[in-house]
């Protein structure tokens, strides 16, 4: 470095860095160069060194005008109010340059990571990876469940949906009615039936509609739509079973598929058209389907679509190219931009063997193997499954805490936060739209580029 | 490199660090130019700790942030001197992409070219 350069680094250096004693670590002035935000405004710590009697330490504090708040438990240490237009960073300077003052720094803001009180929390590895293995509790546990994806289990740590930072914001998305065309809930379920959508205004007193048998009673005789709604908002932090993306919800169901898991066109027209009467802004649809173009079924997409509804789909378990073959309802994605197409990546953020792909239909990834959830044949029943249809509600569930955190978001703003934001990984790369895993945090955090600029010379 | 370090350093020695590279003094010939745009949707783009941040090449930056009580404002009028400009808008919020608080910002808007006679 040039001396001039050096000087002038120098100079540079000492506005920045506050001159004076060095710490009690003997490491020098503390930088300051934290943003706002991350300290409480008004505020600074102040630490004596430990010959500075109780009268030096008042003097220093009417030097600089402030009020002490508080002495702290450490001898010598206080937490004073920063008076007189300076700012914590002027304060921080002026009593580092106090001879009698070891250091001072600002009194920092840190966040509790919210992490839900559920007992089997810890299994759920797509919220939370944290290399766990996801493991089979034996006949007779009180919870018994089998594990049957071998591959990439134990996982890697991280590799998840990044759903526990987007919980320092928002964990209620009650507000949001999320319909679960599926086939059925089990709504008396100890980890839903909290979280389940009121109907009584609609006269429906158990949550939705059943478009299979024709009732108002759409309790899940298959087990697959309660394992997908549980992902989507098992009820957080309520000391049973798992937590969903959403530890509060309003889970609608309309039950479309049999107990063998079957449905049909005319259902899920009926289905769709439930959701949209009813008040639904984020449709969950774990469902697919190989035949030719189905246009009802196009249609009534769009009419959700026109009504601002987020249809999220599965891709599909047929370790198909969607983009070669008819998959619906995934394929829809290419002409109604309100529907995201998942495809499912396993506990390392490997593909799923089974899972269908495609580079313009299938939108993104989220975990799809050893997926923990609610289930049917009791109200305390969780078991482990596989497929698509379990990475889909992740994603479902990250669209309804966005719509939660932002009233004003239409379906666009939706979709493009979830395809911006998330976390690209080589495995999904060329062989989904986006080669990202869903992000929540990410997610809650993306910010459109703002539009419409003009400007008018006066 | 070292013409413009030097300019920088001399800048700085005589207090006018924020003066390198930009210059956003406003002169009685200056024109006024309102700059608007849309409303973001986000929560916290209208909400305490958000905003937006205009970028006018060649001068300091323009921020408009919320204001208690009545939002995030959508337009500003600034003054500049006679001159061709390129602007961009920005927006931002506190929120971070770990979940903290230490901010985050969107990409920018188009550019858009303001010329003032």
């Amino acid at each position: 470095m040039k001396p001039f350069s050096a000087a002038l680094a120098a100079l540079l250096l000492s506005m920045v860095l506050p001159s004076g004693p060095a710490n009690a670590a003997g490491n020098g002035p503390l930088p300051f160069d934290d943003p706002p935000g991350t300290y409480v405004p008004g505020e600074v710590i102040v630490k004596f060194k430990a010959s500075a009697t109780p009268q030096v330490r008042r003097a220093a504090f009417a030097r600089q005008g402030h009020a002490i708040l508080a002495e702290l438990r450490v001898p010598g240490m206080a937490r004073v109010r920063v008076d007189g237009g300076q700012t914590v960073e002027q304060a921080i300077a002026a009593y580092q340059s106090d001879p009698d003052v070891a250091y001072a720094q600002p009194n920092y803001i840190y966040q509790g990571a919210r992490a839900p009180l559920d007992p089997l929390f810890g299994q759920v590895w797509g919220l939370k990876n944290t290399g766990q293995t996801i493991t089979s509790q034996p006949p007779g546990s009180p919870l018994r469940y089998d594990v049957n994806y071998a591959g990439s289990n134990p996982g890697t740590p991280g590799m998840d949906i990044d759903v526990e930072a987007a919980w320092n914001t928002i964990t209620d998305c009650s507000k949001v009615v999320v319909a679960v065309i599926d086939s059925g809930i089990n709504y008396t379920h100890e980890d839903l039936a909290a979280n389940m959508w009121d109907g009584r205004e609609w006269g429906l007193p158990h949550h939705g509609w059943d478009f299979v048998d024709a009732n108002d009673n759409p309790m899940d005789q298959h087990g697959h739509g309660t394992h997908v709604a549980g992902t989507i908002g098992a009820v957080g932090d309520n000391g049973k079973g798992v937590a969903g993306v959403c530890w509060k919800a309003s889970l609608m169901a309309v039950r479309v598929l049999d107990k063998y898991n079957y449905g049909k066109t005319s259902n899920f027209v009926d289905g769709i058209g439930f959701a949209i009467d009813h008040d639904a802004s984020v449709i969950n649809m774990s469902i697919q389907g190989y035949n030719r173009r189905d246009q009802a079924y196009a249609d009534v997409i769009e009419e959700a679509r026109q009504n601002d509804i987020v249809v999220v789909v599965c891709s599909g378990n047929f370790a198909l190219d969607a983009d070669q073959q008819n998959v619906w309802p995934c394929n829809f994605s290419l002409d109604h931009g309100n529907v995201v197409c998942v495809a499912a990546i396993d506990q390392k953020d490997r593909f799923a063997y089974f899972s269908n792909y495609g580079a313009r239909t299938v939108t993104i990834g989220a975990p799809g193997t050893n997926i923990l959830s609610a289930g049917i044949g009791g109200d305390d029943v969780y078991y482990v499954n596989n497929g698509t249809s379990m990475a889909t509600p992740a994603v479902a569930g990250v669209a309804a805490l966005l719509r939660a955190h932002n009233p004003l978001f239409g379906y666009p703003d939706v979709v493009n936060a979830i395809t911006e934001s998330g976390r690209w990984i080589p495995t999904l790369a060329g062989i989904t739209r986006t080669g990202k895993v869903v992000d929540a945090a990410r997610a809650l955090a993306f910010i459109e580029a703002p539009t419409g600029l003009t400007a008018r010379v006066e | 490199m070292t013409r413009l370090f030097r300019y920088c350093a001399a800048l700085l020695l005589l207090g006018a660090l924020s003066a390198c590279g930009s210059s956003s003094s406003s002169t009685p010939a200056d024109r006024a130019v309102t700059l608007s745009w849309s409303q973001n949707r986000e929560s916290g783009v209208n909400s305490a700790g958000g905003g937006y941040r205009i970028d006018i090449a060649g001068r300091d930056p323009v921020d408009v942030p919320w204001v208690p009580g009545v939002g995030t404002p959508t337009s500003t009028t600034i003054r500049l001197p006679s001159g061709r400009y390129t602007v961009v808008v920005f927006a931002y919020a506190a929120l971070d992409a770990q979940g903290g608080r230490t901010g985050n910002e969107s990409a920018p808007s188009q550019s858009i070219q303001v010329t003032v006679p």
